[in-house]
């Protein structure tokens, strides 16, 4: 049931200018294995920035258009409280998808999404919220996105 | 993107169970990224190419060392392995070398010996801060402590030594206290459970002092009861944990055992899906329309007989039909509810119980895990008195009950109720939200909540309305629970009905110091060579055939 408490996760030690992150480097190979092959496997420790960069690297290349959807599970430091799930939309409002995850996102600690996104160094905070645009980020544990993703979205 | 799929949790291993079907069915449009902080890269391409194309490989990560940390994906092999399914990529900046030290002849308190180390190292090796890896909450506690009292016997001018905990159930800022810089003149020593090995990521650490052991849990399907138990590492958690120390420079790990106890571990952590109680992602499968469960593609196969009694358990319950499907609407529902299959199917037996309101306070009380309760060192005394206002006879979950409804009336307005009470705010706070999360599930099925609990609704809210409402309660309770039943013995402990399993009830529990005969229990947890059962209520022998027949004639 602590599924969507994100009180107790944090991302640490990711203060470092996105430049400076040991995953810059890979960016153009990373974007390229994943053109290429249906499963890239990323071996990084925390604090390499795999988390943080690789969605954003991917809504740049364009894999959020055309109502392309980034899911990436988020994992808390924590085993014990439960996995969150970083979900990134860019789809029309009105789509199925996006209203289930409206619906999810009432539950959330806006709050602690919000340093979470903050602390990450991302630009994520802007999507935190659905506003005027089509753009919406929302939490996710690894058993919903089971659920969404076998019943045909993204 | 499945991140920090090395720790192969349960649901890590169904996702990418469910990703590999999809996978089939969409090569062109669907990308799956997993990151992996440790050696396991190739297991995981291995899985997604299936079967035809990886034969020829033995599994080379159970061998991966240190070395090959440091040597990283420069190797050639990774360009090659992965056809037309995938490839690794390591984002590893450069490791160091990392010295491993073992000991002569076994501890014999591996405690007191990590503190002596932590000593020896601050007062004989240069600079660097030190992470000691541990189980849990009660070692780092006395660990930090023992630091603190022998840090007085150093010299003054000598280095100080900062010892910080890290585990899961710090606040925030306590947690954050582990990545900032020691002041100057300073060795900062972490005290760290499992969460360290790869989790997190501190900086500046150089030397390691690896106790062994971490703390799993592992579930008996014979008994039906999960414990949390320290167990020995496996070779891979090994080498991660040494891995920790090269990060910024060379480093050394002092691993608190023998060179021989070493070469006996595991290669590799047995994975939570052969070592859970299964019936929930059983569960899941089925609602996801993965009727086989025993052909479907899991990365590390499940044992059969976890599978088998968490089969058992979900038909017990009304789950499953006779031919392992679905139920519906029961099991389609039990599915949807994002609580445990024992409690799901408690919640949707309410109505018929009338006391569905009592049950959503209940479930979402129980969820909390035991943290209603709080107070300061040296309050016990008077906590317990609290405590005791909000006892009833039949037991923990009424109890339970009663404080929500306390709170609800009282304390949400007072700051002072919660105060005098010992009552922890916050975790009320969660309850309250869990509850009305609860409850939108339930309304969307269509069901009709009756609220009873309601800040005005009810004058005396230390009663529940007669005894007849408590027994509908504690039936209710026993519709979910009875798998977890037990029988009260003249010495004051419980057996399982199973027979086998001697339990005792939990300190915070009602009957910790009460007479009963037949209880049903939430939770049962092993701590050291007790095993404990928290949130206990009485009920009548007679309610376990009356609402689990099939059950108890398995048995």
């Amino acid at each position: 049931m602590a599924e969507f408490d994100l009180a107790a996760s944090f991302i640490p030690s990711l203060h470092k200018p996105a430049s400076l992150l040991p995953i810059a480097r890979h960016r153009q190979s990373l974007l390229y294995l994943i053109e290429t092959y249906p499963v890239t496997i990323v071996v990084g420790q925390t604090g390499s920035g795999k988390t943080t960069q690789i969605p954003q690297y991917l809504e740049q290349a364009g894999w959020c258009s055309d109502g392309k959807i980034i899911a990436v599970t988020q994992v808390g430091p924590f085993p014990e409280k439960s996995r969150v799930l970083v979900l990134i939309v860019f789809s029309p409002v009105e789509s199925p998808q996006l209203l289930l995850l409206s619906e999810l996102q009432k539950s959330l600690d806006v709050k602690s999404a919000k340093k979470l996104a903050i602390r990450s160094g991302s630009k994520m905070s802007l999507h935190l919220l659905p506003a005027s645009n089509s753009s919406l980020m929302a939490y996710y544990s690894e058993r919903l996105l089971s659920i969404l993703y076998s019943h045909g979205t993204p | 993107m499945v991140d920090e799929a090395h720790e192969r949790s349960l649901s890590t291993d169904v996702l990418l169970g469910v990703l590999k079907k999809i996978m089939k069915r969409r090569p062109k449009d669907l990308r799956i990224i997993i990151s992996s902080a440790t050696l396991q890269a190739e297991d995981f391409l291995r899985f997604f190419m299936g079967d035809a194309e990886s034969q020829p490989k033995p599994s080379e990560s159970d061998a991966m060392t240190l070395d090959d940390l440091i040597t990283g994906s420069s190797n050639p092999k990774d360009n090659a392995f992965g056809g037309e399914v995938g490839r690794i990529i390591n984002l590893e900046g450069r490791m160091y070398p990392v010295d491993v030290l073992y000991l002569e002849t076994p501890a014999e308190d591996y405690l007191e010996k990590a503190v002596q180390t932590v000593f020896d190292i601050h007062t004989k090796e240069p600079e660097g801060d030190i992470l000691v890896f541990l189980t849990g909450r009660e070692e780092i506690d006395s660990a930090v402590q023992a630091i603190s009292e022998r840090a007085a016997e150093l010299h003054p001018r000598a280095q100080s030594i900062m010892p910080l905990p890290l585990y899961a159930g710090l606040s925030t800022e306590q947690q954050m206290y582990v990545f900032e810089e020691a002041s100057e003149n300073t060795r900062k020593v972490i005290f760290s459970t499992n969460i360290a090995e790869a989790s997190v990521t501190i900086d500046g650490i150089i030397y390691v002092v690896e106790t062994g052991f971490v703390k799993l849990r592992a579930y008996n399907p014979l008994t039906g009861i999960e414990t949390l138990t320290a167990t020995p590492i496996s070779k891979a958690s090994a080498t991660q944990r040494a891995g920790r120390a090269g990060r910024t420079k060379p480093g050394k790990c002092y691993r608190l055992y023998t060179e021989a106890n070493f070469e006996a571990l595991e290669a590799a952590t047995v994975p939570e899906i052969q070592r859970s109680n299964l019936a929930p992602v059983i569960l899941q499968l089925k609602a996801l329309g993965i009727d086989n469960i025993v052909r479907f593609d899991f990365i590390t196969a499940p044992p059969a007989e976890l599978v088998i009694r968490a089969l058992e358990l979900l038909y017990s319950l009304g789950a499953l039909d006779d031919y392992a499907k679905l139920t519906k609407p029961l099991g389609v529902r039990m599915a949807e509810l994002a609580v445990e299959p024992m409690m799901a199917k408690t919640l949707l037996s309410a109505t018929s119980f009338g006391c569905l309101s009592e049950i959503l306070t209940i479930a979402a009380m129980t969820s909390l895990g035991g943290n209603i309760w709080f107070h300061h060192d040296g309050e016990k005394k008077r906590m317990e008195t609290a405590r005791r206002k909000f006892a009833v006879e039949e037991g923990d979950h009424i109890t339970l009950l009663n404080v929500y409804q306390a709170f609800i009336s009282k304390g949400k307005k007072e700051a002072r109720f919660c105060h005098d009470n010992f009552i922890n705010f916050k975790a009320m706070t969660r309850a309250v939200s869990i509850r009305a999360q609860l409850k939108r599930y339930l309304e969307r099925f269509g069901i009709a909540i009756d609220e009873t609990l309601s800040s005005n609704a009810n004058k005396t809210p230390l009663s529940v309305g007669g005894l007849s409402k408590g027994e509908q309660i504690r039936r209710c309770l026993t519709t979910g629970f009875f798998a977890h039943a037990a029988k009260m013995q003249p010495d004051g402990t419980f057996r399982n009905v199973a027979g086998g399993t001697v339990l005792h009830a939990h300190p915070s529990s009602l009957m910790f110091n009460r007479k009963a005969d037949w209880v049903i229990f939430h939770e049962v947890m092993e701590t050291g060579n007790k095993t404990f059962i928290r949130d206990v209520t009485k009920i009548e022998k007679g309610w376990l055939t009356e609402y689990a027949p099939e059950f108890y004639k398995i048995r």
